[in-house]
């Protein structure tokens, strides 16, 4: 095993010079004050909104590497929700408020989670503050959160990709992406969809890969990122499939993300809510 | 003690002479005392009596004045017993016959001529039956209220008085009235204003707290919308329904922190009050550190100014807003009780109705 990877690593070297015109996808961001007592607070709640949205935006594309995330991007397929509520039903006037998360997904259910605790029942009846006041609050809650949660959780289900080159020896697939453009570290897993033809029918087979390095002489993506199938359910259809040239990539998730913060230093804004990705 | 005339005729017997410039009465008249005239003295006396009572019932009775007119009579009398003792006819018993006796003695006897008596007593019926007085007290000791007293039957400012610690009693005199009464209107601040009867001769005396009764206060307390509202700069206002017709009673805006609000004049708040707010928090499901929060909160409600006086089965709405959107509400139906303890419940703005009243 080790010896293939070395093989693959060691290939790497001729293709890193050439370029990949791939970018992971980009998920609209936007944030909503659903609570009324934050609702009403402001007259211009919209613009309030989109700057928490950027705020959001900003601290995803710093944490998280192999998406891209826009602002209030009506046309992307894919849209994050940071709404600010309480625990649905809740309907005490001492109920903790946080930011539910919620992907929407094209032609398939919401998934949604509880991630940022944001005021607690003990601070249920504190003012709300001045814009200026959330937002600083909102900062520094997200510099105390980590995106771990996130990224494991609702943003597994957004597809980084919708190709990948599958490689028989070893059993795996090349990302479209170098590993620096996901911020993205060996022993993440991967999940991707394969479409498998079989005898009367095309089936869609889930395999999980864990990323292991980089694949330098892969067509069309050199220098992609490279994950190694693990946990392969018998009998094997992946191989014969790979090997009769029939296995066809459809989409690549990340399913456990470990973050290269060096990898993405440059990339990613260095202070919540300033620079550019 | 012998008086001898200077013209030589016997002296007149009677103690009561003729003032000058009425017909001096024959000398056989003279000796006889006359009835009819000592009658009419004694109704001048008895009239005058009558009016001195009626003046001190409606000007009130002070020790200090009794003293004046103590020291007055016992100078007076002391000095006709020193002249007594001294034999004095010259010197200070002619002083007291000159300037006490004789114009008291001629007062008198021109009172007791009928005409002057018939038109002292009608005078005296007369302001009697048309002149009176409201004299008011309280029962709150070191009370301090703005007290006015206006007719109901004539245009016109209202007289005004303010009772305080060291005038605690105030008297509106003279009041106009009739011999069958006129009705006034008596306002005090922190009361309800009421309806009196002015009479003649007993005039009227009234006490605060009994007599009119105090004007309800009404303690709003929000609830953690409201609060959380009223601190990031919400409006709180009142208004009164009557009638189906509403008024504007307060509309305080921006106070920056929050509070409760007490409409009239402050009430103490019990230990059994505060054991119930914090069991309705602790229904609400209130952490303790918010429960604490409330109840120090609503023990120090702030006082707001009002035109005019709640009163009973006055029907109150108030409400909290912020940027004109309802935050908090509570409607309040004055009852007879002195104290009215609201709370102001958060309100979903879908689920808004118009007051109930």
């Amino acid at each position: 095993m080790l010896t293939r990877v070395v093989a693959v690593a060691g290939i790497l070297v001729a293709g890193a010079g050439r370029t990949m015109a791939q970018v992971p996808s980009t998920v609209s961001v936007r944030a909503e004050l659903a609570t009324p007592k934050f609702r009403d607070r402001f007259t211009n709640r919209p613009a309030v909104e989109t700057k928490i949205a950027t705020l959001f935006a900003d601290y995803l594309t710093r944490e998280i590497g192999f998406l891209r995330f826009a602002v209030n991007d009506t046309t992307r397929p894919y849209r994050l929700s940071f709404v600010l509520d309480h625990e649905p039903g809740n309907t005490t006037a001492f109920a903790e408020v946080g930011f539910w998360v919620r992907l929407d997904r094209p032609g398939e259910n919401q998934v949604s989670a509880y991630w940022l605790p944001f005021r607690t029942a003990d601070q249920s009846i504190a003012g709300v503050g001045s814009e200026t006041d959330l937002l600083t609050e909102v900062k520094t809650k997200l510099a105390h959160q980590a995106a771990d949660s996130l990224s494991s959780g609702v943003l597994r289900w957004v597809p980084i990709a919708e190709t990948g080159v599958p490689s028989l020896d070893p059993l795996g697939v090349v990302l479209p992406f170098r590993l620096i453009d996901l911020c993205m570290k060996n022993e993440s897993i991967i999940q991707f969809i394969a479409e498998i033809p079989r005898t009367a029918v095309t089936m869609e087979e889930p395999f999980k890969a864990r990323i292991v390095g980089s694949a330098a002489a892969t067509e069309p993506f050199f220098g992609g990122a490279f994950g190694q199938v693990i946990e392969l359910a018998q009998p094997d259809v992946l191989s014969p499939s790979i090997n009769a040239k029939t296995a066809r990539v459809k989409q690549i998730f990340v399913t456990n993300y470990r973050h290269d913060v060096t990898a993405c230093e440059n990339r990613a804004p260095r202070a919540i809510g300033g620079g550019a990705p | 003690m012998s008086v001898q005339s200077t013209t030589g005729d016997t002296p007149a017997a009677t103690p009561l002479e003729v003032p000058a410039g009425q017909r001096q009465p024959d000398a056989g008249a003279a000796t006889a005392p006359d009835p009819a005239q000592a009658r009419r003295v004694v109704a001048v006396l008895a009239v005058l009596s009558l009016g001195a009572l009626w003046l001190q019932h409606h000007l009130g009775f002070d020790f200090k004045d009794l003293g004046i007119v103590a020291l007055t009579g016992a100078v007076w009398g002391g000095i006709g017993q020193l002249a007594n003792l001294f034999d004095e006819q010259s010197g200070i018993g002619k002083l007291a016959e000159n300037i006490f006796k004789a114009p008291l003695r001629a007062g008198l006897l021109f009172l007791a001529q009928p005409i002057a008596l018939y038109c002292l007593a009608g005078l005296l019926a007369l302001m009697m039956t048309t002149l009176s007085s409201v004299t008011i007290r309280s029962d709150v000791p070191g009370e301090h209220a703005t007290i006015s007293l206006a007719t109901l039957d004539e245009p016109g400012s209202p007289e005004t008085q303010t009772m305080r610690a060291d005038q605690p009693v105030v008297h509106f005199r003279p009041v106009l009235t009739s011999p069958f009464g006129r009705l006034y209107q008596l306002d005090a601040e922190g009361y309800v204003p009421a309806q009196l009867t002015v009479f003649p001769f007993v005039g009227r005396q009234v006490l605060l707290g009994r007599d009119l009764v105090p004007s309800p206060s009404v303690l709003f307390r929000p609830f953690a919308e409201g609060i959380a509202a009223l601190e990031d700069g919400a409006v709180f206002s009142v208004k009164r329904v009557r009638g189906g017709k509403e008024e504007q009673l307060i509309a305080e805006s921006d106070s920056g922190s929050a509070s409760a609000f007490l409409l009239g004049r402050p009430k103490p708040i019990s230990d059994a009050m505060m054991m119930f707010w914090n069991l309705e928090a602790t229904a609400s499901q209130a952490p303790d550190a918010i429960k604490a929060r409330l109840v120090m909160l609503w023990r120090s409600p702030h006082q707001l100014p009002m035109q005019g006086e709640l009163a009973p089965h006055d029907c109150l709405v108030a409400e909290i807003r912020l940027h004109d959107k309802l935050k908090a509400r509570a409607v309040a139906l004055l009852g007879d009780e002195s104290f009215a303890d609201v709370l102001m419940q958060d309100v979903d703005t879908a689920r808004v109705k118009g007051p109930s009243c």
